[in-house]
């Protein structure tokens, strides 16, 4: 064997060779630099303001009224969709639909019709029913003492009622239409200072006896007290005790709704406000209190989960001491009472209280701000004494509204401001309407179908400029992201992956393990060849024909088709997946090292060391093994080549080590993220990395070869 | 020919003998998975414990080891594989249509790529030096290191995704009005190419090499020398000399080869026996993993008998 400098003047003749291993070159100090030269961290995601793209509209409205807050409109035909938006505006009595189409990748609001209300209507409520009840939607318009039912058209009018009076004060709808519930119904309660209109919606029998929904009608005189806020529907089935709560100037009361039914049948008969079934004066332990002075002085929390549906027990009223007292629905007794606390917060005053899935929610004014805050409807207390309560800019003027599929609040302020709330009421996400911001309170609308699969929440606001803006709340992964500058200020020079990862940090700490298993399974590889080889090659006989049977059984082993398997046994860790490259790569080195030594045993020098008495160990290792690793050298070089390329497919088809980045699991998980049509950023550089990696360890191999087999340097 | 029959002799035992190894260590590594098919039984709440007994013994996990060693060997040798766990179907249903197709795929690509390989290497050693042989070797050093898998999901991108010319994925459309092989060939252009390309690189590396060694040897100087045409020293006296170590790779190309058409299968969604056998491996279902891992094996082994014997008709010297 000549000198290094000597080895090194003949590699210095193949330019293949030297571009090889400047490649490899760099590929190491990628590796052994990468948290310096690599520009976020393998953990690094692209954070959400350049991965998630809200996906909204903005359109401009014809006509400058004072607009109703957007109302989203669900119908039969699309189970989970909205199929349009309503803004109505008393001032001149008109509504507009908008249709919504299925929009490909973007929300497709179309031109919408114009409708004519009574003029001066100042109610208007969507009812919309299950489809599998047989029933549709239908609107419900107030004008003065005129109640009127639509048709979902908005022209055809099913019916009207004269009410005699003139309501102002309106309860909650209580809807129980739903799938689940079918033994359920619609009702809303209608109340001026001293009279009280129920309105009542059954829905079709499943007997047969009424093939349409019927709707039952009634009203109640109160002669004794005025009503000072909107009464409470709190409806339970027809055999559990439905009450409407009343406020009024001096006590709260609560009136049955009596349910008529057929004994044999079953079948809802007649509906009609039935006794009193209590009325608690306005003290507490013998202190008189006042009720605030809102519409929504009384609510009842959500119940959790939708067995308990009619569950309500609990009737919460806020005082203007800024007191919450809970009574019992049935008795009317009360639970309990207690000051609102918010730490840190001394000076604020209840406004409106409000139902929610997490309790009931409080709204007011503390200070020069407004404050939002959930309180457990159990105890009282401000939930969890966590962060249940927000300071809000501007005081809350829509109901905070509970989106269900992300465990969020929106609401707005009167200052025009968006907020979205996590459960626990701490602000995520504030944010203006563009065009000068909010103008109507926002109204979370629902679920809006678009083709791309992209099924969002929207929400819905009228802006200031007299423009409507719809906008998904949660927005629409947009990753993987080709390669640019985000709204983040980060630039991704190749790009991320679907999951916000950097292309290009992944790609330089992935030749971190490219190199450890490529050199690691050689390694290994070589070092079993050369073993065998060289035992094979000095004792010839047995041995050799045994080891080289085994070596004939190796190279002709289907190699990638057994790897998987060796795969599928020993589990997918990089360790491994190193030992089974070198298991199954030894055999080609030692059927080389086994010629070379076979050689080398008939030269001279050998014949010489066996004359001075040489052991045979000593033959071995002092005279033959030195001439023999060049060639184990050289056959390293071919299986760290083949090695990388086999680690990729491996990951590729599933068999890849999770835990670590490398070039074949990025590969893998574009695979299985169904982007591998699309994102050439993601597909092309961990593909050439391999190549070139691959193929710089080959031309090594290639260079050398030349040195070390001198016949070949003649070409 | 006396010598040639012994040979064939020598090497059909020799093939068995290996065959019979590599099926015992298949069976090993069967038998060390660390999940097995009968843990798939126990998990489906549907199956009451009779049926689950019933197919126990069926599959035979309830015999002993060395027992189901025999049975195991019986079985595959008279290509009795049994039924698949997941598809309640004899593993043959599963095969016999996918076998053909990846014969196919597999064995026009390793034919045309050697007829092209063999001839382009020739060619380019014979103008050695020339920019056709530094472009041709570039390529083919590049293309010899690409992963297969990946220069197939470019071939996707580019010519199914972005120019629509060829299908995504399978092996047939009906719903095409095209004579069906037509049909077919559409279909199997993308991975046959893909294929091509990556065993070409191998072959004109190879057949370059060699012939580069036979370029300087006396017989071919003196062919030139004699005024023979180039056309007839280059084909004639180098080519065919040349190809004897070529021959000889076949067997490290043959196992090439069959990885590279288990992993395409899997990225162009072809319905071959490579595909069968990835899927049936992540479901655990072991008879048809073994029946395919086996008729892959059956593939390689009978691959490198007929390399053998060509290797042996073209050199006399290994027949003795």
């Amino acid at each position: 064997m000549r000198g290094p400098i000597r080895t090194w003047k003949l590699y210095k003749g193949s330019k293949t060779g030297l571009a090889g291993l400047g490649i490899v070159l760099t590929f190491f100090v990628l590796a052994v630099f990468a948290p310096i030269i690599s520009p976020y961290d393998p953990d690094f995601r692209a954070p959400a303001e350049d991965v998630f793209y809200a996906n909204s509209v903005e359109l401009t409205l014809t006509e400058q009224y004072n607009w109703s807050a957007p109302m989203g409109l669900t119908a039969d035909t699309r189970e989970e969709g909205l199929i349009g938006l309503m803004l109505y505006s008393q001032d001149v009595g008109k509504a507009l639909i908008f249709p919504i189409g299925t929009g490909v990748q973007e929300i497709e609001i179309q031109d919408p019709t114009t409708y004519t209300l009574p003029e001066g209507f100042d109610y208007v409520e969507y009812v919309h029913f299950p489809r599998v009840v047989g029933e549709t939607s239908y609107f419900l318009v107030r004008d003065g003492q005129t109640v009127y039912e639509y048709a979902d058209n908005l022209i055809d009018l099913n019916v009207e009622w004269d009410l005699g009076f003139e309501p102002k004060y309106t309860s909650n709808l209580w809807n129980g239409y739903t799938l689940a519930l079918r033994n359920s119904r619609l009702a809303l309660v209608m109340a001026d200072e001293h009279n009280v209109w129920l309105y009542d919606k059954v829905p079709r029998d499943t007997l047969g006896f009424f093939p349409e929904p019927r709707t039952f009608t009634d009203t109640l005189e109160i002669t004794d007290e005025t009503i000072i806020g909107n009464p409470l529907v709190v409806d339970g089935d027809f055999e559990n005790g439905s009450v409407i709560i009343i406020p009024t100037s001096s006590d709260l009361r609560a009136y049955r709704i009596d349910v008529e039914k057929s004994p044999l049948t079953g079948v809802v008969q007649n509906i009609q406000l039935g006794a009193q079934m209590w009325r608690k004066n306005y003290t507490l332990n013998g202190n008189e209190f006042t009720p605030i002075d809102s519409k929504r002085m009384i609510t009842f929390p959500y119940a959790r989960g939708a067995s308990d549906a009619f569950g309500k027990t609990v009737i919460i009223l806020a005082t203007t001491d800024d007191d919450l007292i809970a009574y019992q629905r049935e008795t009317g007794e009360p639970l309990w009472s207690g000051p609102l606390i918010m730490p840190g917060i001394s000076d604020f005053q209840i406004a409106d209280l409000y139902p929610s899935p997490a309790g009931v929610i409080v709204t007011g004014k503390a200070e020069s701000r407004g404050f939002i805050a959930g309180v457990d409807a159990d105890t009282g207390s401000v939930r969890y004494n966590r962060t249940m309560f927000s300071l809000t800019e501007g005081y809350i003027n829509s109901p905070p509204q509970y989106v269900s599929g992300l465990g969020t609040f929106i609401y707005s302020s009167d200052r025009g401001i968006i907020y979205l709330s996590d459960g626990l009421l701490g602000i995520n996400a504030t944010f203006a309407a563009p065009s000068g911001g909010a103008l109507t309170p926002v109204s979370f609308l629902g679920n809006i179908y678009i083709q791309s699969s992209v099924t969002g929440n929207y929400f819905a606001v009228v802006t200031s400029e007299n423009t409507m803006f719809v906008s998904t709340l949660s927005g629409v992964n947009k990753a993987p992201l080709p390669p640019g500058k985000y709204p983040s200020g980060n630039r991704y020079l190749l790009g991320t992956d679907y999951e916000g990862h950097d292309i290009l940090a992944w790609l330089i700490y992935g030749t971190r393990s490219e190199l450890m298993v490529g050199i690691t399974a050689a390694f290994v590889a070589v070092v079993i060849g050369t073993v065998v080889g060289l035992v094979a090659g000095f004792y010839p006989g047995m041995i050799d024909s045994l080891l080289m049977r085994a070596t004939d059984v190796m190279l002709s082993l289907p190699g990638l088709v057994i790897l998987l398997l060796f795969a599928a046994v020993f589990g997918p860790s990089l360790v491994n997946i190193m030992i089974i490259i070198a298991i199954l790569s030894w055999a080609g080195i030692a059927r080389v090292i086994r010629s070379v030594t076979l050689s080398l045993k008939e030269r001279a020098f050998v014949d010489a060391a066996i004359i001075a008495g040489a052991s045979e160990s000593r033959l071995i290792f002092r005279h033959i093994a030195p001439n023999v690793l060049p060639y184990t050298f050289l056959y390293m070089t071919f299986t760290i080549s083949g090695a990388i390329v086999t680690e990729a497919i491996l990951a590729f088809l599933g068999f890849g080590d999770v835990n670590n980045v490398t070039w074949g699991m990025m590969l893998q998980y574009l695979q299985i993220s169904g982007q591998s049509l699309i994102a050439w950023w993601w597909l092309l550089p961990p593909g050439i990395c391999i190549t070139l990696l691959s193929m710089s360890f080959y031309l090594i191999g290639r260079a050398f070869d030349e040195v070390v087999n001198p016949r070949l340097r003649k070409r | 020919m006396a010598g040639m029959s012994r040979y064939i002799v020598e090497r059909v035992l020799q093939t068995f003998v290996t065959l019979i190894i590599i099926l015992t260590l298949i069976f090993i590594m069967f038998e060390s998975l660390p999940a097995k098919p009968q843990d798939l039984l126990a998990q489906n709440p549907l199956i009451k414990p009779a049926d689950k007994e019933f197919l126990e013994a069926y599959f035979g996990f309830d015999k002993p080891i060395q027992e189901r060693y025999v049975l195991y060997m019986k079985h595959m040798l008279t290509f009795d594989f049994g039924t698949s766990f997941s598809q309640a179907e004899p593993v043959w249903n599963l095969l016999q249509d996918r076998i053909p197709r990846t014969l196919l795929l597999f064995g026009l690509a390793t034919i045309i790529s050697y007829l092209i390989g063999i001839y382009v290497g020739a060619y380019i050693a014979w103008k050695r030096g020339g920019v056709g042989d530094g472009t041709a070797v570039v390529t083919s050093l590049v293309f010899y290191n690409m992963p297969s898998f990946w220069i197939g999901l470019i071939f996707l991108l580019v010519f199914a995704s972005q120019l629509d010319l060829f299908p995504l994925t399978g092996w047939y459309d009906p719903s095409v009005d095209l004579w069906k092989p037509l049909n077919i060939l559409w279909h199997m252009t993308l991975p046959l190419v893909v294929l091509i390309l990556l065993n070409l690189a191998g072959t004109i590396l190879l057949m370059r090499t060699a012939m580069l060694d036979i370029i300087g040897e006396n017989y071919m100087v003196t062919a030139k020398a004699i005024g023979l045409p180039e056309r007839t020293v280059l084909y004639k006296h180098g080519a065919r000399n040349a190809m004897l170590p070529v021959v000889t790779s076949f067997i490290i190309s043959i196992v090439f080869s069959v990885s590279g058409a288990v992993v395409l299968e899997n990225v162009f969604t072809f319905p071959g026996v490579g595909a069968l056998y990835i899927r049936s491996l992540s479901q655990l279902d072991f008879p048809v993993a073994e029946a395919t891992l086996f008729i892959i094996t059956l593939l390689v082994l009978v691959g490198n008998f007929f390399a053998d014997m060509i290797y042996g008709y073209l050199d006399p010297r290994v027949r003795i």
